[in-house]
């Protein structure tokens, strides 16, 4: 069944319908939401707020729009509104952030995975410097980091991004400009 | 006398990608030869955006998708048989439910507490004070620096900024689907904002709604998409600005529920006191007595 139709038939509230529509989105949406949210409980949480969001919000939603930016959206503003409400636990003493749990490396466990499935192609020194630069992203602004997300780790392109931002395309790529060179300097920081 | 030009990010990024015209190419290569520094940053950018393409996304068991797509679903099913409709209903968000779990409170020790409140302001003051003269005023927010109000301060949107002293209306203020926050304002012509309660702009023009806008309703609308969003003093002082003097009960019960795990502050306190005094409501009286009694929930369930 094509997209449409099963965007129809979730705006009729046919469950299995929308279970398809998540289950084609639904590893990109969460490598999004990983690459954002550490906790994987947390991670868990947005995830699932997303998506009920897109289920409450499919009424509206206009056939002629591109469906996967449209959730992509949804995603980033419960992304940034994870981390503004993280901001507001910590103040109310809620979840600390000392406490968040897990706060596992994912770009650790995937450097070790792909290092099992391919041994050969392993790099140490691209791995290190793929560390480096994903210490760098974690100290970008919400916004860039999940533009630099957007752009370089899923690979869409700037009119995407600006849909999904409802920005200007002049500006995301500002934006990403300005991601890259604060990456750079932390770099040169480092070697110095 | 020549004109000094630098280039600006949008004229940087656009030679990077080939896009400048003849005339401004040559500029541009001019004062990159005269900024050898500034050409190696550049190119050095150049160089790392290439190295970034496909850069790596994070790996994640199976087992984890699984999961939060049956808590999807379930949450779907729940939904459907509890009919709210509502995305501020527990079941459509997880985090709040914990939070509301937390905040739950034990109210069969309140009339107890609010008597033993009030006896203490009764022995406690003067003979001839009246009671409401021993509460420090709330302060004036009008005068208040900081406080987010259009005719307080200017607020810029739309690349227009609307100077003190006008005075605008609120027409209309939505929120849509995809959490986009709209607001439209009209003066002699109309202005729509757009954004997400995170931009401050936003949060500027909920506090203009709060204090201007005839409609109750909108009014509690601003109080719950601060209250999601929003942290720090100026939010504490436009929710104490609703709580001690919007004229309806529904707003001023609204601003309660955000503040109350914020009683601790001053600011609040005072503010919670003079509810607990002067409000009229006698509903909302009891609700300050449950808050400044001191046994918060979190008191109350926290381990």
């Amino acid at each position: 069944m094509d997209e449409r139709q099963l965007i129809k038939l979730a705006q009729q509230q046919d469950h299995d319908a929308f279970e398809q529509l998540l289950r084609r989105y639904e590893a990109r949406i969460m490598s999004l939401i990983r690459s954002f949210v550490k906790d994987g409980q947390d991670a868990q949480d947005v995830f699932q707020e997303t998506f009920l969001r897109a289920w409450m919000g499919l009424g509206r939603f206009r056939l002629e729009s591109s469906f996967y930016t449209w959730v992509y959206r949804i995603a980033v503003n419960r992304c940034l509104s994870w981390h503004d409400s993280r901001g507001r636990r910590e103040k109310r003493h809620l979840r600390p952030l000392e406490d968040m749990g897990e706060g596992e490396d994912w770009l650790e466990r995937t450097i070790s995975q792909q290092a099992l499935h391919s041994p050969e192609d392993r790099d140490p020194e691209r791995d290190a410097k793929l560390k480096k630069i994903w210490e760098a992203v974690e100290t970008l602004k919400p916004k860039q980091r999940l533009i630099f997300c957007l752009r370089y780790q899923h690979g869409l392109q700037v009119r995407e991004i600006s849909e999904i931002f409802d920005m200007p395309d002049g500006t995301v790529k500002i934006l990403a400009f300005r991601a890259v060179r604060h990456i750079r300097s932390q770099l040169l920081e480092d070697q110095a | 006398m020549k004109q000094h030009w630098i280039p600006s990010e949008a004229e940087q990024i656009a030679w990077l990608e080939g896009r400048l015209d003849d005339k401004r190419a040559a500029s541009m290569q001019a004062w990159l030869n005269a900024h050898p520094e500034q050409r190696a940053e550049l190119e050095q950018i150049q160089a790392l955006d290439a190295d970034l393409q496909d850069f790596p996304q994070p790996a994640f068991a199976d087992a984890e998708l699984d999961m939060a797509r049956l808590g999807v679903m379930q949450q779907l099913r729940q939904l459907e048989q509890e009919p709210h409709g509502d995305l501020r209903h527990p079941a459509a968000e997880p985090a709040r439910r914990r939070e509301d779990a937390v905040r739950r409170f034990n109210l069969q020790w309140i009339p107890a507490a609010v008597a033993a409140l009030i006896i203490g302001f009764v022995f406690g003051r003067r003979d001839d004070a009246p009671l409401s003269s021993m509460l420090e005023p709330a302060p004036d927010l009008a005068r208040t620096e900081g406080f987010h109000s259009i005719d307080g301060r200017e607020v810029a949107f739309d690349g227009r900024s609307m100077p003190r002293g006008r005075q605008v209306a609120v027409k209309n203020l939505a929120v849509q689907p995809d959490e986009r926050v709209s607001i439209e304002l009209s003066e002699t012509s109309s202005y729509e904002l757009n954004g997400l309660v995170s931009d401050r702009d936003i949060q500027g023009a909920l506090g203009f709604v709060l204090r201007n806008d005839q409609d109750p309703d909108r009014r509690r609308q601003a109080i719950q998409l601060l209250d999601e969003q929003c942290e720090g003093q100026e939010l504490c002082q436009i929710l104490v600005y609703a709580l001690t003097q919007d004229p309806n009960p529904d707003v001023r019960r609204e601003a309660a529920q955000a503040l109350r795990d914020d009683s601790s502050d001053p600011l609040v306190r005072r503010s919670f006191l003079k509810m607990l005094v002067e409000d009229p409501s006698p509903e909302l009286r009891g609700l300050a007595g449950e808050v400044l009694s001191g046994k918060s929930p979190t008191t109350e369930f926290g381990k």
